[in-house]
């Protein structure tokens, strides 16, 4: 299998643990628990409600009984689930692409056609492939359709080089030598789209070369990282910096511990998924997209140590992108700096980026324009509503004048 | 005038309790049905409650998990 071989979830433990826990402890006293349980006030008032009927129905013993034997079922439901995921084959279908450039262990994918050049920069974390997932969700595909000639950057595992890269090398000594060969294919300035993590190192691309650089889109892009709203990574980060000092010399920050933070997000969201799959609820195209997702969120190559650092403690803890005290090329990044268009796209629900995150960039950029895609995180850029929502109007705005 | 209700199979057990003797009907609640459903009420409200919980928090860690679902010492009422 092309791009990723670990179908996932993975951890696979900490998804079974998640899964005993939450299944394990509900059916241990389920009438306590409605007399005196953890109730969040959003839901305390339901669980009154089921109070009072299990009080009419006067069968606390049975009752606990019929919630544990419950309760199993659904355990086992969920490693149904994930058993049948397992077992289906699951091939992606890439759009046609070939590698133009290779700059150590980073490559161009080049989409072809005779379309204007438009540049195409992911996060770090997880597979470039999200901007090209399958036939029909690919916003790749569909920028070529729109005429442009997409061309992809795809980060790959850190090679002998990367493994001591910087975030500002990664800019620098890979963003930069793409940017020039894409500017000189194109005889001019060139649009640059870039997704989460990728859309903040487009940023700071942008504020050096801004003579390069004709449009910025920005797709859920994080850069005010001390924002009121729930920022779910500034909450693991004590937990990776913990972690990363027990790697050792220049080790890099392995996936596993990537998606430890993303099941802990929400610790319930692969036992639904799953259950849901066992249930029958992913036909078809569905179950095709299913597994695409499943492969890409459990692949990724690891950060290299120099990046994560930088990432954990100037972004997270520090907030040097706001306080505009991150350097790329020995110089602040100042998005007074950026003189193109930019456009950001930020969900309202997005639990990793939170849209006021991504927002911020607003008030300091010379010519800032909002958007918010009824979507999330993700389902933003390849879900259901990707064309309607992010598609088409991101297209509106590159074609504007 | 006296009104006559008309009574079927399944209104007499629900509201008598009598047993019917007669095949197509959809049978009332017993109360296993009662309880079944409440227990399956109860479970998506266990979990319902441990995702609002992660949002509010951020990020819910196994740990943490485990801290929300064990019983509360105090045997405190169901609260916010």
């Amino acid at each position: 299998m092309a791009d990723g071989f670990i179908k996932g979830p993975r951890p696979l433990s900490l998804h079974f643990s998640n899964s005993q826990v939450i299944w394990g402890a509900a059916g241990e006293s389920a009438g306590a628990a409605l007399e005196a349980g953890h109730w969040h006030k959003d839901i305390a008032d339901v669980a009154v409600l089921l109070r009072t009927r299990l009080a009419h129905s006067g069968g606390h013993d049975r009752f606990d009984q019929i919630v544990r034997e419950k309760a199993n079922a659904r355990k086992e439901t969920f490693l149904s689930g994930i058993n049948e995921y397992l077992s289906r084959d699951y091939d992606r279908r890439p759009s046609e692409a070939h590698v133009c450039m290779e700059l150590g262990g980073v490559q161009v994918q080049d989409f072809g056609g005779a379309g204007a050049p438009i540049l195409m920069v992911p996060s770090l974390i997880n597979p470039h492939y999200i901007l090209d997932l399958m036939p029909g969700r690919s916003l790749a595909a569909y920028l070529k359709m729109q005429g442009y000639r997409p061309y992809l950057v795809k980060w790959g595992e850190p090679g002998e080089e990367e493994i001591h890269f910087g975030l500002d090398d990664y800019i620098c000594k890979r963003l930069m030598p793409v940017l020039d060969f894409l500017t000189e294919t194109a005889g001019g300035r060139v649009p640059v789209i870039g997704y989460c993590m990728g859309g903040t190192l487009s940023t700071a691309l942008a504020a050096r070369t801004s003579e390069q650089v004709s449009k910025l889109a920005l797709l859920a892009a994080p850069w005010d990282f001390a924002t009121e709203h729930p920022h779910a990574g500034r909450k693991f980060v004590p937990a990776m910096i913990k972690h990363m000092k027990n790697v050792p010399g220049v080790g890099t920050i392995g996936v596993d511990m990537l998606q430890t933070f993303f099941a802990s997000v929400d610790p319930t969201l692969n036992d639904r998924k799953f259950r849901s799959y066992a249930a029958g609820k992913y036909q078809g195209e569905q179950a095709d997209f299913f597994s695409a997702m499943e492969v890409w969120a459990n692949n990724g190559a690891p950060l290299a140590r120099k990046v994560a650092e930088q990432c954990l403690k100037g972004w997270y803890v520090d907030n040097d992108t706001m306080e505009e005290r991150w350097t790329v090329a020995g110089e602040p990044v100042r998005l007074a700096d950026i003189d193109c268009p930019v456009w950001i796209a930020a969900p309202e629900g997005d639990r990793l980026v939170p849209q006021e995150s991504a927002f911020a960039m607003l008030t300091r950029l010379k010519d800032g324009t909002s958007h918010a895609p009824p979507s999330g995180h993700i389902g933003m850029v390849v879900g259901d509503r990707a064309e309607a929502g992010l598609w088409e109007p991101l297209c509106e705005w590159l074609e504007a004048k | 005038m006296v009104r006559c209700r008309k009574i079927n199979c399944a209104t007499a057990q629900k509201e008598y309790g009598f047993a019917s003797t007669q095949g197509n009907y959809t049978p009332p609640m017993t109360k296993t049905d009662e309880l079944e459903k409440l227990a399956e009420d109860f479970l998506d409200l266990w979990q319902e409650n441990i995702r609002l919980w992660s949002v509010d928090r951020e990020l819910l860690p196994l740990e943490d998990l485990l801290a929300l679902v064990s019983p509360k010492e105090d045997g405190a009422a169901v609260d916010g």
